[in-house]
């Protein structure tokens, strides 16, 4: 009853995840009216709560159940999504003022919503399985497209520079190491290390390509190298030596400290 | 080398995987090895936003609501053009709007004034307004439409009260001008045509 996805990979299709699948079945018994109202509620916990994925499989239906207000409610719920999803907040990040950051947060949600309405309209013209990569998870498929826009107005900005650490890294590795078990061991999102985390990842987000990736895959859990050819390392990776990833690593983490303490200080 | 399509299905493939982990990674680096970079930004930033929660939106405010609504019904093939009242600065989003704004030398914060209606149309100086028709490839007679319309209620208030939302109320060019933060120059060159009550002069 509800339309499978056409999007194809190694000729397999497509699927949404079973919820979503019982989520639309059950919506689509509904009048459109309730859904359309349903998808009003921004909060998740809400047992009428309608999952991203379910508002823009409406949305897209739209084309062929006509435009009428709760289409264009269902639209503009859809937006609201988008919009919580790449927020714009009020934060202190080193180097930057408040007002520089919320404005360049701003035209990445605005660039954001402009490539998601791109894609609609796209898709309202003749389907765009790249949609299909939404209606399975929503937010992650939002993610690539913050990433994309995020790189897209720094291009655009000069005056905000990564993080850079020229002092001496010595004695810093065992405290990071800490820090890195602190972010590993997830015990769920309620745990008191959750700020801390966040805090630590906006550290990160700042840091040059090179050092950035080499910290990702730190928190992959991968070693920087190993003398057992089978083991991944970092090192093997990159495409560097074990020393230019050491490098990386102590002015990333040198930086990250300078940042932290900078966040808790203010 | 690599086709941008196949580059970005690869990326969304990535991204929606319901493993994140370290294999996950790999199978992915070790398939499309050209790549790597972008797998491991990706991986990071898929990272990155799940330790965020939503509570930390401050605002959810929309005011480009009607106008993407009005371009997603217009897209469909066969369709009209949408209405005039909300097609004048639709084609302006995220870095065009920025880039307009810069070509007419305000704060971003000026031009969405404008867009959302709330400067009083008679208080623009004619030629800011010129100037805006020109720079937004449009006309003056459309962009005068345009200004007169009601001001664009957010479409997000809507859900959030119990009432409907009163009618905003409208500024002053001069007093948008004089309460924006911008060099005394830019303000200066902005105010020349305005009288001190704000209204347009002669």
């Amino acid at each position: 009853m509800i339309a499978p996805l056409q999007k194809q990979s190694d000729g397999k299709t497509y699927f949404r995840p079973q919820e979503i699948e019982a989520a639309l079945e059950s919506l689509a018994r509904l009048p459109i009216e309730e859904v359309a109202r349903r998808a009003q509620i921004s909060d998740a916990e809400d047992s009428d709560y309608v999952p991203s994925e379910c508002v823009l499989h409406f949305v897209r239906q739209s084309k062929a159940n006509g435009d009428g207000k709760p289409y264009q409610d269902l639209f503009t719920a859809l937006r609201n999504r988008v919009i919580r999803a790449v927020p714009v907040r009020l934060r202190r990040v080193v180097g930057v003022s408040k007002a520089a950051e919320s404005d360049l947060e701003e035209q990445i949600q605005e660039k954001v919503l402009f490539d998601f309405q791109k894609l609609l309209c796209v898709d309202r013209q003749a389907y765009d399985n790249r949609l299909d990569f939404y209606e399975v998870r929503f937010n992650s498929a939002l993610v690539l497209l913050r990433a994309s826009a995020r790189r897209a107005v720094l291009r655009k900005q000069s005056r905000r520079k990564p993080m850079q650490y020229d002092g001496d890294g010595s004695d810093l590795t065992l405290e990071m190491e800490e820090a890195l078990d602190r972010v590993r061991n997830q015990n769920g999102p309620e745990n008191d290390d959750s700020v801390y985390r966040l805090r630590f990842y906006e550290a990160i987000s700042t840091l040059p390509d090179d050092q950035r990736r080499v910290m990702e895959l730190l928190l992959e859990g991968l070693p920087i190298y190993s003398k057992e050819p089978e083991v991944r390392t970092i090192s093997k990776i990159l495409g560097c030596g074990e020393q230019t990833v050491r490098n990386r690593r102590d002015r990333a983490i040198a930086a990250i400290r300078l940042a932290l303490n900078e966040e808790y200080v203010a | 080398m690599s086709d941008p399509k196949m580059r970005e299905a690869i990326l969304y493939a990535f991204a929606v995987e319901p493993n994140r982990d370290q294999d996950t990674l790999h199978r992915y680096l070790t398939e499309y090895p050209d790549f790597a970079d972008e797998l491991i930004d990706l991986a990071f930033e898929l990272r990155f936003a799940d330790a965020q929660s939503p509570s930390q939106t401050v605002s959810i405010a929309d005011p480009g609501s009607q106008s993407a609504w009005e371009e997603f019904i217009a897209s469909a093939p066969g369709q009209p053009k949408p209405a005039k009242a909300g097609s004048f600065l639709s084609k302006f989003r995220g870095q065009t709007f920025a880039d307009l704004a810069s070509r007419l030398k305000v704060p971003r914060s000026i031009l969405t004034a404008l867009r959302d209606r709330i400067v009083e149309p008679l208080s623009i100086p004619e030629r800011f307004l010129c100037r805006f028709a020109e720079a937004a490839e449009s006309s003056l007679r459309e962009v005068r439409e345009y200004l007169a319309h009601p001001p664009l209620v957010i479409g997000t208030a809507k859900f959030k009260s119990d009432t409907k939302p009163a009618q905003q109320g409208r500024v002053t060019f001069r007093h948008l001008v004089e309460n924006t933060e911008m060099s005394d120059e830019d303000r200066e060159e902005l105010l020349k045509d305005c009288d001190d009550d704000g209204r347009q002069r002669g």
